[in-house]
Order: C-alpha cells, then sequence, then structure tokens
C-alpha cells in the first residue's frame, strides 16, 4: 500500500509505504546492493564495476514517478492522494567504508553539482514543487545501510518545515521589508560568538535557536534561493564549508559523527529565501543522544540542554582552517 | 521585542492539502550541465533509471583522513 493521507488536525500529509517494511535492513559488506557489481559476484543496484557517483530511483520508494491508485478511499475531511513525486538515491563513492567527511575535497563539490543537476531535471516536473536532498548518517540516526550515500526527495507539495520557513520569510518581509535569512547571518555575524566557518558566500554557525546541541547551520550569504541559483563561487565555497564542517564533527569525539544533513531551497514560487544546509545531530556528549521525547514529538517545543554559543566553540576548536590537509 | 521583528504567532489560516498531480514526464534531458561534469541515463531492469555521474576533476591524489570509528552509546 501506498497512498499520501491528509493528516486534518496538523495540515499536512502523511505518507503510508508499507512496502518499505521489506527494506535491506544493515547487510553484510559483500551484500551491499550500493557497492558496484563485481564480477562472479552479488548483483547490486549498481551494474557496473565502478563509479564516480551515482543516482537511481529508490527501490524502496514513498514517493513515485507512476504511483499506484491508493488502496483506500479518502473523504473530505481526509482525502487520500497517489503518492506521486520521486525518491532518489545519491552514492558519494564507490567505497563502501568511506563516509562524506573523509572523501577529498573533489567529491564535495562534485556533490553539489549533482544536486544543483537533480534540482534543475526534478524540478521540470509538472509534479513536483519542492526538491529536497538530505543524509541520514550512522546507526544512531536509523539507517539501514552503511554505504555512504544521501537521498533526494521531490514532493508534490510544499512539505511542513519549508512552507513554515517560506511563511516566517514572507511574513518577515511584510513586517520589515527586509529579508529574514540575510538578518539572521548579520545577526549571527554581529554576534560572532557562534560563527564556525566562513567560506566565499557561505556562513556556517550553530544558530542562537539551535534545538540540537550541536545543530549547524551553513547559511548561503547572499539571497540565491536555490542551488542552481548559486554562482560558481558559491558553489565551491559550500563544498568548501561542507567539507570542513564535517571534519571538525568527525574531531569532535574522534568517532564518525551521525548527523541528518538536511538541504534546504526554495520550492517553485517566488518567496524570499536563502539555499542552506542544516545539521542535525543527535549527540549530545561522546556517550549520550539526545532523543525527541514527549515535548519534541509530542508538543513540537524542543529542549536543548546546552548553551549554542559553547558548543558552537567547541565545534569551531575542531574545524579545520582549510577543508584539505596541509600539502593536500 | 522590536517593531521590525514580526510576532511568532501563529496565523489562523487554514491550510490547503495542495498536491501537484500532473504526468510527469521521465528522462528530461538537462540542459545546463555542471562545469567538469557528465551523465549516462540507464533504465534497470525493473524500469527504475539510474544515471552515472562523472567529472573531470580528479581526487585521485588527495589522502583522505583517518576513519573514525560509529559512536557506542553509554
Amino acid at each position: 500500500m501506498s497512498e499520501l493521507r491528509w493528516h486534518p488536525l496538523l495540515g499536512e500529509w502523511v505518507a503510508t509505504a508499507t512496502h518499505r517494511q521489506d527494506r535491506t535492513f544493515l547487510p553484510p559488506e559483500d551484500y551491499c546492493p550500493l557497492c558496484p557489481t563485481k564480477p562472479g559476484k552479488f548483483p547490486t543496484e549498481v551494474p557496473a564495476e565502478t563509479y564516480d557517483m551515482v543516482v537511481f530511483e529508490n527501490k524502496f520508494p514513498s514517493l513515485q514517478r507512476n504511483p499506484p491508485e491508493p488502496a483506500v478511499e479518502g473523504t473530505a475531511l481526509e482525502p487520500v492522494e497517489p503518492s506521486r513525486g520521486e525518491c532518489e538515491v545519491v552514492l558519494y563513492t564507490p567505497d563502501h567504508h568511506a563516509t562524506l567527511a573523509g572523501l577529498p575535497l573533489a567529491r564535495h563539490e562534485h556533490l553539489v553539482r549533482v544536486w544543483r543537476d537533480r534540482t534543475r531535471e526534478l524540478m521540470r516536473r509538472d509534479d513536483v514543487v519542492h526538491v529536497f536532498p538530505f543524509e541520514n548518517k550512522g546507526e544512531a540516526i536509523g539507517v539501514t545501510l552503511s554505504h555512504p550515500h544521501g537521498q533526494i526527495y521531490a514532493y508534490p507539495f510544499v512539505p511542513p518545515v519549508l512552507a513554515r520557513e517560506v511563511a516566517q520569510s514572507e511574513a518577515h518581509r511584510a513586517a520589515t521589508g527586509r529579508c529574514l535569512f540575510c538578518d539572521v547571518c548579520a545577526r549571527e555575524r554581529d554576534d560572532g560568538r557562534r560563527i564556525v566557518a566562513e567560506e566565499d558566500g557561505w556562513l556556517a554557525y550553530v544558530p542562537f535557536f539551535a534545538r540540537y546541541p550541536y545543530e549547524t547551520h551553513l547559511m548561503a550569504t547572499r539571497c540565491a534561493r536555490t542551488l542552481p541559483d548559486l554562482e560558481e563561487r558559491e558553489v565551491r565555497g559550500l563544498a568548501r564549508i561542507l567539507k570542513r564542517v564535517l571534519v571538525g564533527f568527525d574531531a569532535l569525539f574522534e568517532l564518525s559523527f551521525p548527523y541528518i544533513m538536511a538541504v534546504h531551497q526554495a520550492p517553485k514560487g517566488d518567496a524570499p529565501y536563502h539555499a542552506h544546509v542544516e545539521f542535525y545531530p543527535p549527540m549530545r556528549s561522546k556517550n549520550r543522544l539526545k532523543y525527541l521525547a514527549g515535548s519534541e514529538a509530542g508538543a513540537g517545543m524542543f529542549i536543548n540542554d546546552t548553551l549554542a554559543e559553547e558548543k558552537a566553540a567547541e565545534l569551531r576548536a575542531k574545524v579545520p582552517a582549510s577543508p584539505e590537509p596541509a600539502g593536500g | 521585542m522590536t517593531d521590525e521583528t514580526p510576532e511568532p504567532g501563529i496565523t489562523d489560516e487554514t491550510p490547503e492539502p495542495a498536491i501537484a498531480n500532473e504526468t510527469p514526464e521521465p528522462g528530461i534531458a538537462n540542459e545546463t550541465p555542471e562545469p567538469g561534469m557528465a551523465k549516462e541515463r540507464i533504465t534497470l531492469p525493473d524500469g527504475r533509471y539510474l544515471i552515472y555521474y562523472t567529472f573531470d576533476t580528479s581526487d585521485e591524489d588527495v589522502v583522505p583522513p583517518e576513519r573514525h570509528p560509529e559512536p557506542v552509546e553509554g
């Protein structure tokens, strides 16, 4: 069964995708479906002996190019729609044991270019309103495949978090005549205590309003609404600041830092917006995880047990000054 | 709170269950390729698409930093 069911209490869509229960769960390396297919070995998702980067349609999608008709009937109160859209998998490297943090800087730039290419192509579709690249990294986040990869969802509607950001941006513009994202960048620069890194066109900081102990935002410093809107220098700047922050994360506790990486860009339309990347790491210390509990899950109010200023100082001390090691 | 900052209030607008449902056009060619990037699109046996991306710039000569272990909750 696969369909979109309307949640009338929250005013948002919920995807039902029961086929995902059968998806591969932490297979041994020899049976990793994201590795290249080696001669005489287990056939993987990629029918090639090696690759640079690969994008393919998810075998267990929540949203589909040609979705089945809903298996249930909706009502005026609770409409049901086919789960139209797209779910893609992005393979960063054929190296099963790599992580995005450990890959050379060139791969971060390649990844940004793949995100831009996919955004352009998917946004041309009439059934797509918003394109969302993201990565779930680490078993603490609940990944089912350890091979380094991300995902791209193309939604047929503006998903709730983006809709709220756009609404806030439009409200701020109406109230002040200014761009909300520019004002947030200016405030972080004026204060300075939460800034983690800076590159051409990008600012990395633990936001004043951080909901997770090491929540970090990589924000375009000018009004580039989407990834394809970025200038060449900004593409390279994003790659550099992405690499530096990821290396800093791993250095915090000398472990492979788990995170959710959410790439936010404007949906179709003309709302004022800045493309940016948000990281939600679940770690609150080396051996402690932050769980979403009663207030967060049940009421929507996050409780952060730490100060953004202190966590930013910890992370800033670990972020390298350059994305590549000396001599690299 | 200054008069420059909008109230963090909740709007009274009812969200619309708006959804785009036009028939998609799969496999549209990329009209604006990224510099140094090439892509080859194939169709897998089950009908899904797969795109191989390759890049001119090499990362072969850069040594990645050390790898870190996964966290263990205690």
